[in-house]
């Protein structure tokens, strides 16, 4: 591990060649930086590992057969495990999506669920992503380079390869894929912040990239449309497009990234879109306090992974708890995402935590608050000197016929000393993760 | 037992011409236990095949494709519905209409105004609704082109004045806060230019209507086209299409009623 | 994976074609104007920006070198040339391969390092060294068949635009014509096949009207 240090610099030419760039707006105005890598890997122990990767199968199957039971009969509701409010006020709720059933079945293709390893060695999830979650390209090319600049590291260290993920990726697409049709990624733009990632998948996985005005419904089917008016038949999509913007017939009708009538060729069955819309339902923040109970109800088995401990100030008794622990507590507010909207109560002045509790009183709904967990700094170089910083892990589930954990993740860094902000939008590094063999 | 033809046609003139436009219709009249259509026709032009569907609420839809540039854009609808006497709908209810929408979200005010409506909990459901009706009747000044397609009900109730469509967001508005279930139609009504938008409120087991433009209970001569949480659900045409023009929209409706039996 | 190539990535094939093989050719020919500048005609870059057809906004020989090469606020400059090439490139990632997108990265940052301090034009070998691979990355990695041919096309129509602006002798403008009428006789779904004749006949004259040449030139692409 030490030469792999050594070779920070090689590795950052190495990024740099490849074009790694991660998007932000700043004032207004698009820029592009290099994603910040640390060279020391996390590493994981293949014991925590096994426990890991069997919690994240069991929450991502729970989670697909809680979509498919909301957009359909809505068992969980009737029986009392779900209050409806929690799914009819929920942004994430389409009901454009009631009763579609998505290609084989399968709404999260892809999950990032975000982890943190707590001082006492377990795993707790923060939360989950089943909607468009990015950042797996990072890991494989972090692997790829440091593979070249420093061989040695990998001879000694027995590590599982990461650099799968395309073809995880491509053997998820190609079972739900609809009449052996083409597959393709359709990413917003240029200028979208995870290009870079859009377009690398697309090449990886040896899929067609697609702008929006690529691609067309008529009678019902989504083909990608060619000089001269010619017509290829796709069979299945990986949207790196929100919900919102996915169809102006739909949803939002001022949007120049959708694609109009695609919710109709999906809705008949004509088109594989990954992941489902109405996904969001799922992943509202709000909704992961109910993970545990799903996998109850829907598996019958025992949560292995837990969440952090999460009050809803919705029920009375959480609200009183809430409100006379704030200052130990973590808020968020459900409707954002990226780290935004998140607040520490001992970080507040008495005037904004009157102001966070009057709304938390009248918007109940609105508001989640956890503890604060005390999880595991790693190190990171900052110059040459070794600091510690706090890190949590995404990884990547994918389901098609299996559902299958990437046997690897993203680890994001804050890059502040006492930061709990880890996303990449703001500022935060990445490192590898190791998975050992 | 009313027999009723209408026929609704629109022209949208683009300043310039437009291509690549895609459109949703939800012009048909819905058959359900009140009406029955007896026979119901699209057109529209420049003429091109329309395809049907139906949305996950239960709406029929048209959607079509004009690839060709063309400068203005029409579709008439028209046929015969028959009407019953009463306007029942013995459906199961759809929980979504519980709660808040984009258009329907209540603020304070509107709050306010539940209160001032002071219903009491052993008032019947539709008591309830009439109650509410009048007291937003007494709040809201009818008054065409003070309000947008865009306004939601607490914008509406803010500037004190609006259209069918903001007396029906803010009534579903008020329904909602007070635990009744109600949802936004949109449909035909006789001796009016435009389409029209009403209340449907749940009552044990039964969709039944009412119309706060007119604060009045409906029991015929509506012909219902659509339903929805809101405007948005209904939208009588939604369309995408490439060009920078500026439009121009004629509206052309008539409804007919041969009264039988 | 299917053959279809989209409108859009058919214009930015050809761009990225055009783009780096502009940067390729003119860096070619300032070496050349450079050496005359030495001791020969310092006011050389006069003639170079007439033959190039860009406006003649530099003040001296210095600053004519700094600004033509380094300068990303003058649009004409290698810099934003470069940058343009690398704008299509970028969205082409999945079909020329990172490996190749590689190179057009390596010789951007390369000027954009040269940028930061004065310096003159042999700082830039690196850059035709890169594009050198480039071209050679296009021709291992490119699989699709069209896509290979649409970049090329890009390339000789560039070359050919450049070779006529500096008035080379007869046979290499033959030459390099046969080589683009080869490339865009396989796009006819994207270069205009009439206009393409016409350009040879015009190339045939004994003295060929340069202006109605470069003129033919722009017209063959009709995305």
């Amino acid at each position: 591990m030490h030469t792999l240090i050594q070779q920070k610099e090689a590795v950052n030419k190495w990024l740099e060649r490849i074009g790694v760039r991660f998007g932000v707006y700043k004032g207004g105005v698009f820029h592009e930086q290099l994603f910040p890598f640390d060279p020391i890997p996390r590493v994981i122990s293949r014991k925590d590992w096994a426990f890991i990767e069997k919690g994240l199968v069991q929450r991502v199957r729970a989670l697909n057969l809680f979509l498919a039971d909301i957009y359909g009969d809505k068992q969980i509701v009737s029986d009392g495990v779900i209050p409806e409010e929690f799914i009819y006020s929920s942004k994430g709720y389409l009901p454009q999506c009631e009763g579609i059933m998505p290609s084989k079945k399968v709404y999260v293709h892809i999950a990032g669920i975000d982890l943190v390893q707590a001082r006492d060695g377990s795993w707790i999830v923060l939360e989950d992503n089943l909607r468009i979650p990015s950042g797996a390209s990072y890991p494989i090319i972090a692997r790829t380079i440091t593979r070249k600049v420093s061989p040695h590291t990998f001879e000694y260290n027995k590590i599982t390869d990461n650099r799968n993920y395309p073809s995880l990726l491509r053997k998820t697409m190609d079972y739900v894929n609809v009449d052996n049709g083409l597959s393709v990624v359709l990413t917003p733009g240029r200028f979208n912040s995870a290009f870079f990632e859009h377009s690398f998948l697309a090449e990886k996985t040896e899929t067609i990239l697609a702008f929006p005005g690529d691609l067309v419904v008529e009678n019902d089917k989504l083909y990608y449309k060619g000089i001269f008016n010619s017509r290829e038949r796709v069979g299945v999509i990986y949207r790196r497009v929100a919900d919102e913007f996915l169809d102006p017939l739909v949803f939002d009708k001022t949007s120049l990234l959708g694609i109009p009538n695609l919710m109709q060729a999906y809705a008949k069955g004509n088109v594989a879109v990954m992941n489902a819309p109405g996904n969001g339902i799922a992943d509202d923040k709000g909704l992961c306090y109910f993970v545990p109970k799903m996998i109850e109800y829907y598996l019958q088995e025992t949560p292995m992974l837990q969440n952090a401990p999460t009050y809803l100030p919705y029920f009375s008794d959480d609200r009183k708890y809430v409100l006379e622990n704030i200052r130990n507590l973590v808020i968020k507010d459900v409707s954002e995402a990226g780290g935004y909207g998140v607040m520490f109560g001992r970080d507040m002045n008495a005037e904004e935590l009157d102001n966070i509790k009057r709304l938390i009183t009248n918007e109940p709904r609105r508001w989640i608050a956890q503890e604060v967990i005390d999880f595991i700094d790693l190190e990171v170089l900052e110059g040459a000197e070794s600091v510690y910083r706090k890190a949590d892990l995404r990884a990547f589930i994918l389901s098609g016929e299996t559902v299958e954990v990437w046997q690897s993740g993203l680890t994001r860094f804050a890059r502040q000393q006492d930061s709990f902000v880890v996303n990449s939008s703001q500022g935060g590094g990445f490192k590898d993760t190791w998975i050992e063999k | 037992m009313k027999q009723v033809r209408y026929n609704y046609k629109t022209r949208v003139t683009f300043s310039d011409a437009i291509h690549s436009h895609f459109f949703l219709l939800r012009c048909t009249p819905q058959q359900n236990g009140y009406q029955q259509v007896i026979m119901e026709k699209c057109h529209v032009y420049p003429q091109e095949n329309i395809r049907t569907a139906t949305d996950s609420l239960g709406n029929k839809m048209y959607s079509g494709f004009i690839g060709d540039r063309h400068n203005y854009f029409e579709f008439e609808a028209s046929g015969e519905v028959k009407l019953s006497d009463s306007y029942v709908l013995d459906e199961k209810l759809n929980r979504l209409y519980l709660y808040p929408s984009v258009y329907t979200r209540p603020d304070t005010a509107i709050l306010e105004l539940l209160n001032a409506a002071s219903l009491n909990a052993d008032d019947s459901v539709t008591d309830k609704v009439v109650k509410l009706s009048d007291a937003l009747y007494r709040s809201l000044e009818y008054s065409p082109q003070t309000t947008d397609i865009n306004t939601t009900a607490a914008q509406a109730l803010k500037i004190g004045k609006g259209v069918c469509q903001d007396y029906t967001h803010l009534l579903i508005s008020l329904c909602r806060s007070a635990g009744i279930a109600a949802r936004y139609v949109a449909g035909l009504i006789e001796g009016e230019g435009y389409t029209h938008a009403w209340v449907e409120y749940y009552d044990k087991g039964y969709w039944r209507a009412i119309d706060p433009t007119h604060n009045r209970l409906i029991e015929t001569g509506y012909i219902k086209l659509s339903h929805g949480r809101d405007y948005d659900d209904c939208s009588i045409e939604r369309g995408v299409f490439s060009g920078i023009v500026q439009q121009q929209l004629e509206v052309q409706l008539t409804v007919g009623v041969n009264e039988c039996q | 994976m299917g053959e279809t190539i989209s409108n859009a990535k058919a214009g930015n094939l050809f761009w990225l074609g055009r783009y780096t093989e502009r940067v390729h050719v003119i860096l070619h020919f300032l070496r050349k104007y450079r050496d005359r500048m030495i001791d020969e005609d310092a006011d050389a870059y006069h003639l170079f920006c007439e033959k190039l057809g860009i406006e003649n906004c530099y003040t001296s020989c210095d600053d004519f070198l700094n600004r033509f090469l380094f300068d990303k606020t003058n649009k004409h400059s290698l810099i934003s040339i470069l940058t343009c090439a690398s704008d299509n490139a970028i969205v082409l990632r999945q079909e020329i391969k990172s490996e190749t997108l590689a190179y057009i990265q390596l010789a951007i940052c390369h000027i954009e390092q040269c940028a930061c301090i004065n310096s003159d034009v042999d700082v830039l070998q690196p850059v035709t060294d890169s594009l050198m691979a480039f071209w050679g990355s296009i021709d291992e990695r490119i699989h699709k068949r069209d896509a290979r041919n649409m970049i090329k096309a890009g390339k000789y129509l560039e070359k050919f635009d450049l070779h006529i602006r500096f008035d080379y002798p007869r046979e290499r403008i033959n030459y390099l014509f046969d080589r683009l009428e080869k490339h865009i006789q396989k796009e006819k779904s994207i270069f205009d096949q009439n206009s393409l004749f016409e350009l040879k006949l015009a190339t045939e004259q004994p003295f060929y009207n340069k202006q109605e040449i470069l003129g033919r030139v722009d017209r063959l692409f009709t995305v």
